[in-house]
C-alpha cells in the first residue's frame, strides 16, 4: 500500500504543473503510471520485493523535479493552444448556437402570430390571443428614403391626426387630401360625430371642390351627408319594385326569367333644405368626368415607400392594409345611393313631378362613376350596387310617374347591366380555375382569389404566394428540429456541469476532449448538410416535387418529408456527435465507454418504449387530423408520419440518457415514484392509443387484442426499464467514461446547430425574401380586376359613362 | 561506460523516431528495446523518453493512440508520420555528415 502511496506521490509531482488541463495531466498521469507500474512488474519478476522493484522503477524514470520541468516545456504549447480552443468554444460557439436556434424559434413564432394578426384583421378569423403581442412589427421603410420621404412614410398610414398633419403640410396636393378626407368620412358620418367635426369634414369637402374640380367624389360625399342629416330612411313594404333574384336561387340558366320583389325605400324629410342642398351637389357632381378617392394612388404611394415583403408575413400585412384602405368611403357612397330613389319618391310626392323624372334618371350615374374610376374590386362592387340599386328602382318609379315606356327601358337597362356582371362572376372555363385553386393555388390564394377570376388572370399569382406557404411551413420544421437539438444540448450541459461540480478532483472530474477537425466537418457534413441537401433535392428538384402543389393538397405528402428530415437531421447529429465524442475517448485512453450504445439493434428496450410512445401519438394526430376533416388516407398518412418522428426522437433521447449514465439522485427517485406513475400512463396510453389505430387499420374486431397487447407491452418496457435503472450497480470507469463523451460531444452538437440554424435560416430568408418580392408585384389593389373578367365588365361602364348625356337640368 | 548527458540527450528523438519507423509503439516498450540493442549501455533516464515523445507529437512528427497491447492492457501507441520520416531522413544524413567529421578530426581516419 505504502509502494502504492510512493508511486501515487511520484506521478502527481511530475504531473502536476500540467493540472491546468485536466485533459493532458490525465493523458500523461495514465502515460507516466502505465510505465513505471510495467518497470516495477518487471523488477518483481526478477525476483526483487515490492518495494524495491516500486523504487527501482522510480529511480529508473528520473529525478520528479527535473521531469515535471521539462513535460511542462513539452506540453506547454499543446495546453496553451487547447485552452485557446476551448475559450474560443465557449465564448463564440456555445453563445452562437443557442443564439441563433433560439432565433430561428422566435422568428418562426412571430412571423406565424404576425401572419395570424394580419390575417385577423381581414375578417372572420379566430386569433389566439398570444398573437399580437408577437406580431409587433409594423411596415418598415425601404432604405435610402430621404428625410421628407420618411416623414411621409410614418404619416400616411390609418390614423387621422397623421394625415391631418400631412394636409397642413402639403395643403395643395389632392392625394393627400383625398386621404385625408377618406380618414375623416369615418369619424364625421358616425352618429356620435360632433359639431366642431362635422364642420371640419363641411370644410374638408369644400377644400377637395377646390383642389380638384373634376372630382365628383366630393360633391356625392357631401351629398350623402346632407341627406343624412335632413332624412330618415325606412324600408316600405309600399313602394316595391322588382329585381332579379340570386344567381343561386334560379340557377345561371334561368337567370332574367324570374323576378323578386323587394321593398323601395321611404325618405321622411326632417330638413327639407338639407335634402335639395344635396341634390345640388348630386347635380354637380354628374357634370365631372371622374370620381375617385385616389385609393389605388394611396396604395401605390405607400408601396413605393415601405420596404418590399421578405416574409408571407409581410406581404399578409400590405393585403391587410390595402383592405382597411378601401373600407371607409364606400359606406357614405352606398347610404347615398339607397335615398336618391327615395328622394325621387319624396319629390313626386310634392308635386315636384319634373324635378323627380331628372332624378329617376340620373340616380344610377353616381354609382356608374365609381364603378368607372374604381382601383379595386371593392370599388367596383360598391360602384355596381349603387347603380344597380338605383337601375332596379327606377321602371317603378316611372310607373308611378305615369311613364310606362320608359319604365320598360329602364327595366331593360338593369337587366342588360345586372346580367353583365354576373356574367363577369362566371367568365368560363370554370373547371381549370378550379382545378388550378385546388391543386395549386394553397390555402391563402384559395381565401384571397376573388370571384370573376380566369386562369390567365391566376397564373402569375400561384407560384410565389404557392411557394411562401411552403416556406413557412419548412420554417417551422426548422425550428421543431433545432428546439428539441437546443434541449438536448441543454440537458447534457446542464449533466456535465453536475458532474465537473460533483468530480473536482483531475482523475475523476469528466475530460472535455476535441474531436478533431476533420472529424468535425464529417459530423457536419452527414448529419447536417447531407440530410439537408437530400431533402431540398427531393422537394425542389424531383419532377414529382411536392413544391408545384399547394400545401392543402400536398399535406399529408409534405408532413412525411418534413419529419423524414426533422428525424433524420435529429438522430444523425446527436448520434454523430456522441459516436465522435465516444471514439475520441477511447483514443485518449479513457476506459469504460460504452460501445454501440446508438445501435438500435442493442436497444431492443429502448426501441420497443418509444414505439408505445408513437403509438399513442399517432393515434391521437389521427384522431385529431379526422375531427380536422382530412379523410382516412391523410389521417393515416399523418398519423404514421408523426410516429415515425416520436419513435425516433424518444429512442435517441433514451440513448443519450442511457450514455450520460446514471446517477444517484435520479435513481432513488425512479425507484419510488415512478414505477407506479409509469404503470399508470403506460395503461392509460394504451387503452385510449389502441382502439384509434385499430380503428383506422383493422377495424373495431382487434381493437381488443391491441389493447392488450399495447397495454401489457407499455407495462412490461416501462416496469423494465425502472427496475433496470434501478437494480444496476453503480460503475464508476463506466460513469465516468460517459460524462466525459457527453462533455466532449456538447462542441460538436453546438456547432451542428450552429451551421444548421444559421445555413438553413439564412438560405430560407433568401428564398422567402425572392417570393415575396414576386407576390408584392402580383397582389397591387389593381391587379385584383385585371385577374378577373370584372376588368371587361369596368371597360363597358368606363364607355357607358363617356358616352352618357346628362339630361336637362331640372330648373 | 557513461556517456556525457548532453550527448544522450541530443540523440533521443532520432532514435525514437528510427525505432518506430520499424512499428508503432509504446514509451516502455521503446525503452526496452533501446537497452535490449544497445546492451545497456545507453543508460536512459527513461522519464527523458516522454517529453521528447510529447515534443515530437507537438512537432506532427508522431501520432498517438491508446490501442490495446497483446497483454490485453491500453497502451498509449505512438505511430510515425510521413513529416517525421522526412525528419529521420534528415536527422540520419546530418548524423553521417557529422560523424563523418569527427572521424577525420578526432581519429583521423575517413570511415567509422
Amino acid at each position: 500500500m505504502n509502494d502504492m502511496n510512493e508511486l501515487d506521490n511520484y506521478v502527481r509531482a511530475v504531473t502536476r504543473r500540467l493540472e491546468l488541463d485536466p485533459t493532458v495531466h490525465y493523458q500523461v498521469a495514465r502515460e507516466v503510471r502505465e510505465h513505471l507500474e510495467d518497470a516495477a512488474e518487471e523488477a518483481r519478476e526478477r525476483g526483487c520485493s515490492d518495494e524495491d522493484s516500486v523504487r527501482a522503477a522510480l529511480k529508473a524514470f528520473g529525478d520528479a523535479d527535473d521531469l515535471a520541468e521539462q513535460l511542462w516545456q513539452a506540453n506547454r504549447q499543446r495546453m496553451r493552444l487547447r485552452a485557446l480552443a476551448i475559450w474560443a468554444g465557449r465564448l463564440v460557439l456555445v453563445p452562437l448556437a443557442v443564439v441563433a436556434a433560439v432565433g430561428i424559434g422566435f422568428t418562426t413564432v412571430r412571423s406565424f402570430a404576425t401572419a395570424l394578426g394580419w390575417l385577423s384583421s381581414l375578417d372572420g378569423f379566430h386569433v389566439p390571443s398570444w398573437a399580437p403581442r408577437f406580431a409587433a412589427e409594423g411596415p418598415v421603410p425601404k432604405p435610402g428614403l430621404s428625410e421628407e420621404q420618411l416623414r411621409l412614410f410614418r404619416l400616411l398610414d390609418e390614423k387621422l391626426e397623421h394625415a391631418r398633419a400631412l394636409v397642413k403640410e402639403r395643403p395643395g396636393d389632392p392625394l393627400l387630401h383625398a386621404h385625408y378626407v377618406r380618414l375623416l368620412s369615418e369619424q364625421a358620418l358616425g352618429k356620435k360625430a360632433t359639431e366642431q367635426q362635422r364642420q371640419e369634414w363641411t370644410e374638408a369637402l369644400a377644400r377637395g371642390k377646390q383642389l380638384e374640380p373634376d372630382n365628383a367624389i366630393y360633391n356625392y360625399l357631401e351629398a350623402a351627408f346632407l341627406m343624412e342629416r335632413g332624412t330618415e330612411a325606412q324600408k316600405d313594404a309600399g313602394l316595391p319594385y322588382e329585381v332579379l333574384p340570386p344567381e343561386h336561387a334560379v340557377g345561371i340558366a334561368d337567370q332574367g326569367k324570374q323576378t323578386k320583389q323587394n321593398r323601395g325605400v321611404r325618405l321622411t324629410v326632417k330638413d327639407p333644405q338639407a335634402l335639395d342642398a344635396a341634390l345640388a351637389q348630386v347635380r354637380d357632381g354628374l357634370r365631372k368626368p371622374h370620381c375617385t378617392l385616389h385609393v389605388g394612388e394611396v396604395m401605390a404611394l405607400r408601396a413605393s415607400l415601405r420596404r418590399t415583403p421578405r416574409t408571407l408575413a409581410d406581404e399578409l400585412r400590405n393585403i391587410a392594409e390595402n383592405a382597411a384602405v378601401l373600407i371607409p368611403h364606400t359606406s357614405p357612397l352606398r347610404s347615398l345611393a339607397e335615398r336618391l330613389p327615395g328622394a325621387a319618391v319624396w319629390l313626386a310626392e310634392q308635386g315636384r313631378h319634373e324635378e323627380a323624372v331628372w332624378l329617376a334618371g340620373v340616380m344610377a350615374r353616381p354609382g356608374a362613376q365609381v364603378a368607372a374610376d374604381a382601383n379595386s374590386l371593392i370599388e367596383l362592387l360598391v360602384g355596381h350596387a349603387m347603380a344597380t340599386v338605383a337601375e332596379a328602382q327606377a321602371p317603378a318609379l316611372y310607373k308611378s310617374l305615369g311613364m310606362p315606356e320608359r319604365a320598360a327601358s329602364a327595366r331593360a337597362e338593369y337587366e342588360r347591366d345586372e346580367l353583365a356582371w354576373r356574367a363577369a362572376r362566371h367568365p368560363g372555363g370554370d373547371q381549370d380555375l378550379g382545378q388550378l385553386l385546388m391543386q395549386r393555388a394553397g390555402v391563402l390564394l384559395c381565401m384571397l382569389v376573388p370571384a370573376g377570376t380566369t386562369p390567365e388572370g391566376l397564373r402569375p399569382m400561384l407560384g410565389p404566394y404557392r411557394t411562401l406557404e411552403h416556406i413557412e411551413l419548412e420554417r417551422l420544421a426548422l425550428a421543431l428540429t433545432l428546439v428539441p437539438l437546443v434541449l438536448v444540448a441543454l440537458v447534457l450541459a446542464a449533466s456535465a456541469g453536475w458532474a465537473l461540480l460533483r468530480y473536482r478532483s483531475p482523475d475523476r472530474s469528466p475530460k472535455l476532449l476535441f474531436i478533431g477537425w476533420r472529424r468535425l466537418a464529417g459530423v457536419i457534413l452527414l448529419g447536417v448538410l447531407v440530410p439537408a441537401v437530400a431533402y431540398w433535392a427531393w422537394t425542389r428538384w424531383a419532377p414529382w416535387n411536392s413544391l408545384q402543389y399547394g400545401i392543402n393538397y400536398v399535406l399529408a405528402r409534405r408532413m412525411i418529408e418534413m419529419s423524414a428530415a426533422v428525424a433524420a437531421i435529429f438522430c444523425a447529429v446527436l448520434a454523430l456527435s456522441l459516436r465522435s465524442a465516444a471514439k475520441r475517448c477511447i483514443e485518449a485512453g479513457i476506459e469504460g465507454v460504452p460501445t454501440g450504445v446508438f445501435n438500435p439493434l442493442r436497444r431492443p428496450v429502448g426501441v420497443l418504449a418509444s414505439t408505445c410512445a408513437a403509438l399513442v401519438i399517432g393515434a391521437f394526430v389521427a384522431l385529431a387530423a379526422e375531427a380536422g376533416g382530412a379523410d382516412r388516407r391523410d389521417s393515416i398518412i399523418a398519423a404514421l408520419g408523426s410516429a415515425a418522428l416520436v419513435v425516433s426522437v424518444l429512442f435517441m433521447a433514451w440513448q443519450v440518457r442511457h450514455a450520460s449514465g446514471t446517477y444517484r439522485p435520479a435513481r432513488e427517485w425512479l425507484g419510488r415514484a415512478a414505477v407506479p406513475m409509469a404503470v399508470a400512463v403506460g395503461v392509460a396510453a394504451a387503452l385510449s392509443a389502441a382502439p384509434a389505430w385499430t380503428r383506422f387499420l383493422w377495424g373495431e374486431p382487434m381493437a381488443l387484442a391491441l389493447i392488450l397487447t399495447v397495454g401489457a407491452a407499455a407495462i412490461l418496457t416501462t416496469v423494465a426499464l425502472v427496475e433496470r435503472a434501478a437494480t444496476r450497480p453503480p460503475d464508476e470507469q463506466r460513469g465516468h467514461a460517459c460524462r466525459a463523451v457527453v462533455r466532449s460531444a456538447l462542441p460538436v452538437l453546438a456547432a451542428c446547430i450552429a451551421v444548421l440554424s444559421l445555413a438553413a435560416g439564412m438560405w430560407l430568408n433568401r428564398v422567402d425574401a425572392r417570393y415575396a418580392r414576386a407576390a408584392e408585384k402580383t397582389s397591387l389593389m389593381r391587379s385584383e380586376i385585371d385577374m378577373t373578367a370584372f376588368a371587361r365588365y369596368q371597360k363597358e361602364v368606363q364607355e357607358a359613362v363617356r358616352q352618357w348625356t346628362p339630361p336637362p337640368p331640372h330648373p | 561506460m557513461d556517456f556525457d548527458s548532453n550527448l544522450v540527450k541530443g540523440s533521443t528523438a532520432p532514435i525514437v523516431l528510427r525505432l518506430l519507423q520499424e512499428r508503432p509503439m509504446y514509451g516502455y516498450e521503446i525503452v526496452k528495446l533501446v537497452n535490449q540493442r544497445t546492451g545497456g549501455r545507453l543508460e536512459w533516464r527513461e522519464g527523458s523518453l516522454y517529453p521528447c515523445l510529447h515534443r515530437l507529437e507537438g512537432q506532427g512528427y508522431l501520432l498517438s493512440r491508446w490501442e490495446a497491447a497483446p497483454s490485453g492492457k491500453r497502451r498509449k501507441y505512438y505511430h510515425i508520420t510521413p513529416k517525421g520520416e522526412a525528419e529521420l531522413a534528415h536527422r540520419v544524413r546530418e548524423w553521417r555528415e557529422f560523424s563523418a567529421s569527427l572521424n577525420v578530426l578526432l581519429l583521423g581516419t575517413t570511415g567509422p
